[in-house]
């Protein structure tokens, strides 16, 4: 899929994938390495404003804790009286703002005395006896210092008293008695927690973030939901939410451990978390709640620049990316663009001028150098063709001549039973000059002339050589009937004025029809067969004689033979024995004899149809390098017998001279 | 088996009676008559969600009733209300009213409705509290009144002598270890502990009732004056406040937004885990189960004698009125 979009495309996705990726991954450490930042900032943020807070109700609770054991010291040492101790707890809260009130409460079994207790009102400092209406033996902040026997800061609580404030009361046991061990009393310091939540709203955390305080019971006494105070613990929260990780949250945070715990803020129910410190002399545990929204907001506040950065980077890589894509293309889009018309045969489409040195260019000049070369070659092409169709015509010419001056008539004496005879003449490409002939040569038509040539050499020139040997033939033919008289006179016609030196080689036959005998000669021509009725072949090589034409006043030696019937002569040329396959291995004479004794019929026309097919299955489609010509004879017998004549296995012919002919 | 089916037909039948009577008698009393003040045993809390579900849901409208419901607290008494006539009926626990009588306070149970005790003791595992036996010599603070003879016959039944520290309204001495252990309700205190960041583990649980004391808890009762002019009424009061607590029991989200709303009107410093713990923990002491020996709303002849026995044992009371006694019926 990918292979199949151009190279443009290709090379701007691949160099917009890797740079984004970069890009991508760029943006994602700096917002993942912005936010830890911000995180370990926000976190020790938190921690100096939890230091900051629990240092400041520290030092709100120490003034109460420093009053209360100053007063103790003092009534352990010296007794005093109702009105006295009034005026001295009056004076005390005068001088400590941070007190909002402060008790003495002796045993109530210690006698019937007051429990003096002066407090903070609108309206200025208020005295109560608490013996009057109020079990304070039953109360937390009596009973705890009693029976710890040690200052107790107590859990947080509603004073009803008082116009309902939340407060949180330091007590601490009193021994007046002489062994200073029994508990004799308490003397109390509150202090009121109502500034406590002006306090955490004052931190000024940021928007979702908030600050809360616990008890040492867990229990919320300042918090931004006022619902939550006194009402709600951590464990409360927990318990509401089966949340199991608060829990053992609210538990380090009421044992005094300090840290930091991702938390899910009660309020909102937003994730975020909570970083948490001890107020150690209240027990008490303060924790900072930081909303991971308020978080992401500053991290995007300082990563979105870095995005936009980013993005129109991207979009204008992109755009540069597409251009150099375009422009790198072009001229190949160009080039290709005229190579199709190149192909198209269009050779003088403008090739197009690419600037510079580079690739490109230099395919555009290895192109334009491409096609004059091409222009050349065309043109050398056209002039070779020109001379070979100028050869192709002669050669044309040559055939005509060739063929016009052979016989074509099948059979060529119909009404002559003696015989039957068949020719066949394929002509090479190039004409070869082979030719045959046959012709009565006596008025009486008992003597017939059965030639086959073939000029040594090719084209036009051997065509006329083969007319001129054919005209010479049947003229000398008239005053010469003897073959080989016939041949050494052609020879001598031939080679005088023969100054192109041509020369052809020729079998010649007379037969004479009544009788079977036959005269014949040869000129250095390849001797025919005689295939007899049983089957056996004969090759009639007993004449000899050069070529004809090459020389004048040669002789020529006749050889005989006698035809019975149902003999048949078989003339060929060169052509047959020599047709090469595509080995270029040899048709051969051996060849030759086995597909004559396959053939198996007296039938001149189908006999040479069978060998020309034969050669044919042999060449295999190998080009015919020369002409290839046979001639089929078969004697039938004298007219008088002619009616036999199809005898395929007529009896030996005792009386027929069988000299010089070899058996084969 | 059987004999669970047989109870529930009971209980079924009871309710059916108690159910029939208003519309019987033909609006006794009456939403025009004066109206029922009830004084409750202590602040608002699911420990009464009965109570408050019957009056929010019409339930007393129902049985012809006008029922005010009056907190209580540690500056109320129940009994004080009724001698004084500031209150007709009132939730006190047996014990309670038992030393009442024991007083001579002509007090006549109507119906019981926490019929199993939900007292227990906790301890520190880590100060040693291991099991009731280790408790001898132990500092424990106890609440004190009636439920000391549960505490003494726990302690004689372990054979332990600790040291008893009085317990009032708070489990803070406790938290702060200046005890070893501590009474607590199961269905309230216990719970306190919990939202205090103590968990299960860390503390050993010791219920009375499985130690032979554990007496049963809120009943109603009146003053035997007032019975003989609205005996009918009460009963009517009786038979909708069980039906405000099995319809607690049928709708406990319901029931514990009711209790939440009396709990806020009365700032009180509680939330609604805690309501729902002690709603879910209270009920099974109210509705009978399967296995449970007790009839819905109705207090059981040998506890009650169980009870007097054990209370005139530890000499908190030397005379109790009979069974039919204590019911008006004598």
């Amino acid at each position: 899929m990918f292979h199949k979009w151009s190279i443009a495309w290709r090379l701007g996705i691949l160099v917009l994938v890797g740079v984004g990726t970069v890009l991508a991954a760029m943006t994602g450490y700096s917002y993942f390495s912005v936010k830890r930042i911000l995180e370990e900032e926000m976190m020790d943020k938190a921690r100096q404003i939890a230091t900051a807070v629990t240092v400041h109700v520290e030092t709100s609770a120490r003034p109460v804790e420093d009053m209360a054991k100053d007063l103790t010291v003092f009534i352990e040492t010296v007794p005093v009286a109702e009105e006295q101790a009034y005026q001295l707890l009056e004076r005390l809260i005068n001088s400590h703002s941070a007190v909002f009130g402060a008790a003495i409460a002796m045993a109530p079994q210690d006698g019937g005395r007051a429990a003096p207790y002066v407090y903070r009102t609108e309206q200025g400092l208020r005295r109560t006896d608490l013996r009057q209406g109020y079990h304070y033996e039953t109360s937390d902040w009596y009973i705890l210092p009693k029976e710890l026997k040690r200052p107790v800061w107590s859990e947080p609580y509603f004073d009803e008293g008082g116009g309902n404030v939340l407060m949180a009361t330091y007590a601490v046991p009193v021994r007046t008695g002489t062994d200073k061990e029994t508990v004799t009393g308490v003397v109390t310091g509150d202090m009121s927690l109502a500034s406590l939540a002006g306090l955490l709203t004052s931190l000024e955390l940021g928007r979702s973030n908030y600050a809360f305080i616990i008890s040492g019971q867990g229990r919320f006494i300042a918090h931004p939901d006022d619902n939550f105070i006194m009402r709600e613990s951590i464990f409360s929260v927990a318990e509401a939410a089966r949340n199991q990780h608060l829990r053992a949250l609210g538990r380090k945070m009421i044992r005094g451990e300090s840290g930091q715990a991702a938390y899910t803020s009660e309020v909102s129910g937003k994730p975020g978390w909570v970083v948490y410190m001890p107020i150690a002399s209240t027990g008490w545990s303060l924790g900072l709640f930081f909303s991971r929204e308020a978080l992401m907001a500053r991290v995007f506040e300082l990563n979105h620049i870095q995005w936009y950065l980013g993005s129109a980077g991207f979009i204008l890589l992109c755009l540069v990316v597409t251009g150099i894509a375009r422009s790198i293309t072009r001229p190949i889009r160009q080039l290709d663009k005229a190579a199709r018309k190149l192909a198209a045969g269009d050779l003088d489409a403008p090739v197009p001028y690419i600037n510079g040195g580079d690739e490109v260019a230099r395919l555009a000049e290895s192109f334009t150098i491409m096609i004059s070369e091409l222009k050349v070659h065309m043109d050398m092409l056209q002039e070779t063709a020109t001379v070979k169709e100028r050869m192709e015509s002669e050669l044309r010419i040559a055939r005509s001549i060739q063929m016009g001056l052979i016989p074509k008539t099948f059979p060529p004496f119909p009404d002559r039973s003696e015989f039957r005879l068949f020719a066949l003449l394929d002509p090479a490409r190039e004409t070869g000059g082979d030719f045959y002939d046959f012709f009565f040569l006596d008025e009486e038509q008992e003597q017939l002339c059965l030639v086959i040539g073939d000029v040594a050499d090719k084209g036009v020139g051997a065509a006329l050589f083969m007319a001129v040997t054919r005209t010479l033939l049947r003229s000398l033919a008239r005053e010469n009937q003897e073959p080989a008289g016939l041949l050494s006179r052609l020879n001598d016609e031939l080679s005088r004025n023969n100054e192109s030196c041509m020369f052809v080689t020729l079998f010649c036959a007379a037969v004479h029809l009544p009788t079977g005998r036959c005269s014949y000669a040869s000129g250095g021509h390849c001797p025919p067969v005689v295939m007899q009725p049983d089957g056996r072949l004969i090759s009639l090589k007993d004449a000899k004689g050069p070529v004809v034409g090459g020389m004048e006043g040669m002789l020529y030696t006749a050889g005989q033979y006698l035809f019975t019937p149902g003999d048949l002569i078989f003339l060929y040329t060169d052509g047959v024995t020599e047709a090469a396959n595509p080995e270029r291995a040899l048709f051969g004479e051996e060849r030759m004899h086995r597909a004559l004794q396959q053939a198996q019929t007296r039938n001149t026309e189908k006999l040479l149809r069978h060998m020309r097919e034969r050669l044919q299955e042999f060449a295999e489609h190998a080009e015919q390098s020369d002409d290839i010509t046979m001639l089929a004879f078969c004697y039938h017998g004298p007219a008088s017998s002619a009616v036999n004549e199809a005898v395929d296995n007529a009896p030996e012919n005792s009386r027929v001279n069988r000299e010089g002919v070899d058996r084969l | 088996m059987k004999r669970a089916l047989i109870k529930s037909a009971v209980v079924i039948v009871m309710i059916t009676l108690f159910a029939t009577l208003p519309a019987g008698s033909g609006g006794v009393g009456g939403v025009t008559g004066k109206p029922l003040r009830l004084i409750l045993l202590w602040m608002p809390q699911a420990q009464f969600a009965g109570y408050y579900v019957a009056l929010e849901k019409g339930i007393y409208r129902d049985y012809g009733l006008d029922v005010r419901i009056i907190r209580g607290g540690p500056d109320r008494d129940g009994v004080d209300y009724l001698e004084r006539g500031e209150a007709d009926v009132a939730i006190l626990f047996l014990s309670g009213a038992l030393l009442a009588r024991n007083r001579d306070v002509p007090l006549v149970h109507l119906g019981q409705v926490v019929n199993r005790s939900n007292l227990m003791l906790v301890g520190w595992k880590d100060k040693g509290v291991t099991d009731n036996l280790a408790l001898d010599g132990k500092r424990v603070s106890l609440w004190g009144g009636a439920f000391q003879a549960d505490f003494m016959t726990f302690f004689a039944a372990s054979g332990v002598r600790p040291q008893i520290i009085p317990q009032y309204y708070s489990v803070n001495l406790f938290l702060s270890k200046g005890v070893d252990a501590c009474s607590v309700m199961y269905y309230n205190e216990y719970h306190t502990l919990f939202q205090a960041g103590v968990d299960e583990n860390e503390l050993t649980a010791m219920f009375m009732r499985d130690y032979g004391g554990g007496f049963p808890e809120d009943g109603i009762y009146c003053l035997a004056e007032t019975l003989s002019a609205r005996r009918e009424e009460y009963a009517a009061f009786v038979a909708a406040s069980l039906a405000g607590w099995q319809y607690a029991a049928a709708n406990q989200e319901e029931a514990l937004d009711i209790v939440m709303k009396y709990v806020q009107e009365a700032n009180l410093p509680t939330n609604r885990e805690h309501m729902r713990w002690m709603l879910e923990k209270i009920l099974p002491t109210i509705i009978p189960g399967e296995e449970s020996a007790w009839e819905y709303g109705r207090l059981s002849p040998e506890d009650y004698r169980r009870a007097v026995e054990i209370l005139k044992q530890y000499e908190l009371i030397t005379a109790a009125p009979s069974y039919e006694a204590l019911r008006g019926e004598g």
